[in-house]
């Protein structure tokens, strides 16, 4: 008798299972000044947010900086302790645990199913270790294997899955690309042979050309392995291409979460409105068209404006929004896929996707 | 499995052609490397090795016993060395002249002159006063001397000091304490500084801040006073290794606070780097982060620093026995050696008494320089 | 318009058409270090016209930043322009700045006047110690003949102009003080104080949030139709070239390989690397569309390939050809040029 799934939030159908459900989220961190260091404000870094995680789908937090992607990133692994809210997580046939209240030990078992990949390729890797220990590591903390000889062979057989050649194991990290060091680090965080795979801008920093291999290795190690993958990034055009399911992050909250192209072609936040509008896209058939460009710089999540966080650059704005915080709500009609939206005025709107020019709908 | 790799073509395969070797240098490898590069750390280096070839050979490298005076050569100049002798041969054996010493009948002032009828050959392994080397091992042989030992003369290689004992001699014994000094109380600063600058960085919170208050503290005393009020409550009447120790102890009483403070400061920011959160989330323990992951990061940089810091202690001592804190004689270190250079009248006279300084310069300059060298060394990954 | 610095010699160089701001001509910039010889740009060739958007784009190592330090010489210790000639058009007379002393009046006169140039991280172009309002119009009477007040007339005019709120108030605060879209306009505005007639932007919205990179884009469109001035616009984000530029030039491993309009390296690309970046690029359109990574990575310009630089990763390599000698730039079309034995180049070689 398997044990009963989390029941879903606002997210997806019914046959769909999350594998972690992130419920009420927040992390505050203190703002202190002065000689006794007293609390003098809070950094809302990210604040009640709440998401399911569907098994074997790769789901984006998107956002401009400060939005609190990566903190929440750093919180569902309980790399950093959140100030409240629960991270369910639950693997197929075993009940579901709340990381957030998990000793050491227990965590360090669930660790080994929940794994992470980092932006920085050149500081990710230790560097006086070599790609053997790098590997091995995981493996050698969590007792995974026996000896020198089966770990050799374990880490080998990691690395050709990153597609990169077994002999370099005795190699130090300075002796590779930045591409490659990336793939290292996938490696790494495979070893464990986990469920979920957390890539925090794992593309980011690497070479337009690189990115693209990167993208489709993920693509590719998803499908072998049966990973599900939450992927934080602030590329649009990247997350377009990668994710399943998007989740939009603004001053520390979600604003709309959505499945991709739905998001993309017919948003219903004025924000990702604005995302979309201001992203670039190669093609120079579509510069001209007309553009969306917010006023203002990406609000500070240490002195969020009252109400919707947005007003102040909302060209949509009107009284409700300043004085009453929207509600992350399903907007989407009856029998198709959930599309939550938290703006008071989602239904009404007409907001403008991305454009499709006359060649491209020629095409489609 | 061995060290050498075959370079596989794959479609994502090594682009940066680095010697093979240093794909798989390790990081030590990669800092010797380096440090060979810088010519002024690599001879300093050689100069020190010189230095402690005498701290542990002493009895072996010094021609003469420093303790044995001969009244009748007090002050003497050092020697000539000749290799072409009056008639103008040149010789491939060196040698000296016999020094004739004469009184000023109205000054007192004595003056030394060579005689040119009585040569000394110099050699290397000759035989000479009998010693013990470490106490254990009973010879005769020196480095080099005159190569028919005589009672009456010497070979005066930088002069004699006031008592008649042969400078040289004293200068060599002189390293075993000045320049062990040095290391003992670096190495004392170095576990001490580790330790709880160490603890200060990882733990964090308050004991962070009671410690570094008190670094504070200690590093707001000035040094020399404190050193001196420190020095003046030793009794006079210790034996020489117990007032050695307590000096050591005197010495690196503030000398830990600076490595504290830099290793407090690296675990700080080393925290934050990815792979050691990375480390954190593969489940390793906080030890494993310690010695796995923080404290290699910052050894090499870590050496460097204790090498520069050898010279402090060397001044250290060197200035307190000068001013007769410290160590007092029969002991003999470069700054015991310095006192006799205190009266101007011996100065003025025999200017060679003040040779053991330019040893003292010499060797803080070769720390300094190999200290460099190591620092510069240290980071080999920081231009990747 | 009166200058209160002579400019040096004209060239004996044919004069450039007058609508040419500036020429460069098979410049060659090599960096010198104990490893060896990089070749940092090798034989790089484009015009940019008077008001003209000319995008320079390639990935890290490609030369793209060296070309423009080249242009301002602003060069590192190490770094040399080895060949070449880079031709201002300075109101008729023909300067080539290769052959200028870097430290000197002539390329003083230039820099911030004339050329003018944004960086990466506005942090760095701004002293931490002076306001904004000290640099600009320092920067302002340096190049021109004009009291205090007059000076911060005009700075607080071009803040207005850039966009930045509050002027007469924000002229006096450090960077440090101000937030990074506002950082951003001031840099900007630093670097248009005197109306130079050329912009070199080395990529200026890389470090930024893409709505504040869409602000300054549109920024940089206005005053760019306004002061009819030029930008050279270097990024590795093929999106931004394709919304900003009016021609492009892509780069790799400091040689040209492809140059022509925008709309012919978009829709027309030839050479295979660009051919490759742009498939390996995700679209903003509709529908899940493939990206096709380019195979490999950058060499080690330690150990640049023989022959074409790009051949052990081109698709269309053709043995016996494309490694044994590098090929020419030819047109293939008016105003659009590649670099690649596909479309020719052979027969010089024989």
């Amino acid at each position: 008798m398997t044990a009963p799934t989390i029941p879903l939030g606002k997210a997806g159908n019914s046959n769909e299972r999350a594998i972690i459900s992130v419920r009420n989220l927040v992390k505050y961190f203190p703002i202190e000044a002065g000689f006794l260091r007293r609390q003098v404000g809070l950094v809302k870094a990210v604040d009640d947010v709440s998401f399911d995680l569907i098994e074997g789908e790769t789901l984006a937090l998107v956002g401009e900086s400060g939005c609190g992607k990566t903190t929440t990133s750093r919180c569902v692994i309980q790399a950093l302790k959140p100030t409240a809210g629960q991270v369910l997580f639950q693997m197929d046939g075993t009940p579901a645990v709340d990381l957030t209240q998990l000793d050491k030990k227990a965590l360090k078992v669930a660790r080994r199913n929940i794994r992470m990949i980092y932006q920085d390729p050149y500081s990710s890797l230790n560097p006086r270790m070599t790609l053997l220990q790098i590997i091995g590591e995981p493996l050698v903390i969590n007792r995974a294997v026996k000896g020198r000889a089966e770990l050799e062979e374990r880490v080998a057989e990691l690395l050709r899955m990153v597609r990169l050649d077994p002999g370099a194991m005795n190699r130090y990290p300075h002796a590779f690309s930045g591409g490659q060091r990336q793939r290292i680090a996938i490696a790494r965080a495979l070893s464990l042979s986990p469920k979920v795979v957390i890539a925090d801008e794992a593309v980011s920093a690497l070479d337009v050309s690189v990115q693209a291999q990167i993208l489709n290795l993920l693509k590719e190690l998803q499908k072998e392995l049966g990973l599900t993958y939450l992927f934080v990034a602030h590329n649009l055009a990247v997350v377009k291409y990668a994710a399943d399911r998007v989740a939009v992050m603004y001053a520390g909250k979600i604003v709309e979460t959505a499945e991709t192209e739905a998001l993309y072609i017919t948003p219903k936040h004025p924000y990702t409105e604005a995302l979309l509008s201001a992203a670039p896209n190669p093609d120079p058939d579509t510069r001209n068209r007309p553009r969306i460009v917010l006023t203002g710089d990406v609000a500070d999540a240490g002195n969020l404006p009252s109400g919707c966080a947005f007003h102040p650059r909302c060209q949509y704005a009107q009284d409700r929004c300043r004085q009453e915080t929207p509600e992350l709500v399903n907007v989407a009609n009856a029998g198709e896929p959930a599309h939550l939206s938290a703006c008071h005025f989602a239904k009404e709107l007409e907001l403008v996707g991305i454009v499709v020019t006359a060649a491209e709908a020629r095409n489609v | 499995m061995s060290k050498v790799i075959e370079i596989q073509a794959t479609e994502s395969g090594p682009d940066i052609p680095l010697d093979q070797k240093v794909q798989v240098a390790s990081q030590w490898q990669l800092i010797r490397w380096r440090f060979l590069q810088h010519k002024l750390a690599v001879v300093s280096l050689f100069v020190l090795g010189l230095f402690y070839f005498a701290v542990i050979f002493a009895e072996f490298v010094a021609p003469y016993d420093p303790e044995i005076f001969i009244a009748r050569l007090t002050l003497a100049p050092p020697h000539t060395i000749h290799f072409t002798d009056a008639e103008g041969n040149f010789t491939i054996r060196p040698f000296i002249y016999r020094q004739v010493k004469t009184l000023d009948k109205v000054t007192y002032i004595a003056s030394y002159t060579e005689d040119a009828t009585v040569a000394y050959p110099l050699g290397l392994f000759v035989h000479g006063d009998p010693y013990k080397l470490w106490g254990l091992f009973e010879s005769d042989i020196h480095l080099f001397g005159m190569v028919e030992h005589d009672e009456e003369t010497r070979f005066s290689l930088l002069g004699q000091d006031t008592y008649g004992r042969d400078l040289f001699s004293r200068i060599v014994y002189g390293t075993r304490i000045s320049l062990t000094i040095g290391l003992v109380g670096v190495a004392m600063s170095f576990i001490l500084g580790v330790t709880i600058g160490g603890l200060s960085g990882y733990l964090g919170g308050r004991v962070d801040l009671i410690i570094q208050r008190v670094i504070e503290s200690l590093r707001a005393i000035p040094t020399l006073p404190l050193w001196m009020g420190l020095s003046v409550a030793l009794p006079p009447n210790w034996p020489l290794l117990k007032t050695y120790f307590a000096i050591v102890i005197i010495l690196s009483i503030v000398g830990w606070t600076t490595i504290a403070r830099e290793v407090r400061g690296r675990f700080l920011s080393l925290r934050e780097e990815d792979f050691v959160g990375a480390a954190e989330l593969d489940g390793a323990s906080n030890l494993r982060i310690i010695f796995r992951y923080l404290l290699p990061s910052f050894m090499s940089f870590v050496i460097a620093r204790l090498t520069l810091a050898i010279p402090g202690m060397i001044l250290g001592e060197t200035a307190l026995s000068f001013i007769g804190l410290g160590l007092q004689p029969p002991a003999i270190s470069w700054g015991v050696l310095l006192r006799d250079a205190q009266a101007i009248r011996v100065l003025a006279l025999s200017p060679w008494i003040l040779l053991p300084a330019v040893f003292v310069v010499i060797s803080i300059l070769a720390f300094n320089f190999v200290g460099d060298g190591l620092r510069d060394a240290a980071d080999p990954y920081g231009s990747v | 318009m009166s200058s209160t610095h002579p400019i040096g010699t004209p060239v004996q160089d044919p004069a450039l058409p007058a609508d040419t701001l500036l020429s460069v001509r098979n410049l060659q910039t090599h960096f010198f270090s104990r490893e060896g010889t990089v070749k940092a740009v090798d034989g790089v060739t484009f015009d940019v016209k008077q008001g003209e958007i000319l995008g320079i784009a390639g990935e890290s190592g490609c030369g793209k930043s060296v070309t423009s330090q080249s242009i301002m010489r602003i060069l590192p210790k190490n770094a040399k322009i080895v060949g070449g000639e880079i031709l201002y058009n300075h109101q008729g007379q023909v300067i080539d700045l290769t052959a200028v002393d870097p430290n000197g009046r002539v390329i003083r006169a230039i820099r911030g006047k004339e050329i003018s140039m944004i960086f990466q991280e506005p942090m760095s172009a701004f002293s931490p110690v002076h306001t904004i309002g000290n640099q600009i119009i320092e920067t302002i009477r340096i190049h021109q003949p004009m009291s205090k007040a007059e000076a911060r007339e005009q700075a607080i005019e071009m803040l207005h102009r850039v966009g930045m709120p509050n002027p007469g108030r924000n002229i006096d605060q450090y960077t440090f003080n101000l937030s990074g879209g506002m950082r951003q306009r001031a840099m900007v505005a630093l670097a248009l104080s005197c109306r130079p007639k050329l912009l070199i932007a080395d990529e200026p919205t890389t470090a930024v949030d893409v709505t504040i990179q869409a602000q300054i884009l549109k920024l940089l469109r206005e005053i760019q139709a306004d002061l009819g001035m030029a930008i050279i616009m270097i990024t590795h984000d093929l999106g931004v070239i394709a919304e900003l530029t009016d021609r492009v030039m892509i780069m790799y491993l400091g040689k040209e390989v492809e140059y022509g309009s925008v709309e012919n390296l978009f829709h027309r690309p030839k050479h295979p690397y660009t051919r490759g970046l742009l498939a390996s690029i995700p679209k903003m359109a509709p529908g899940r569309i493939e990206i096709e990574p380019i195979e490999g990575s950058v060499p080690s310009p330690y150990a640049l390939p023989t022959g074409c630089k790009f051949h052990p990763r081109c698709r269309d390599f053709m043995r016996g050809v494309c490694e044994v000698s590098e090929p020419p730039l030819i047109p293939i079309a008016p105003g659009h040029e590649v670099s690649c034995y596909l479309y020719g180049g052979r027969e010089e070689r024989a």
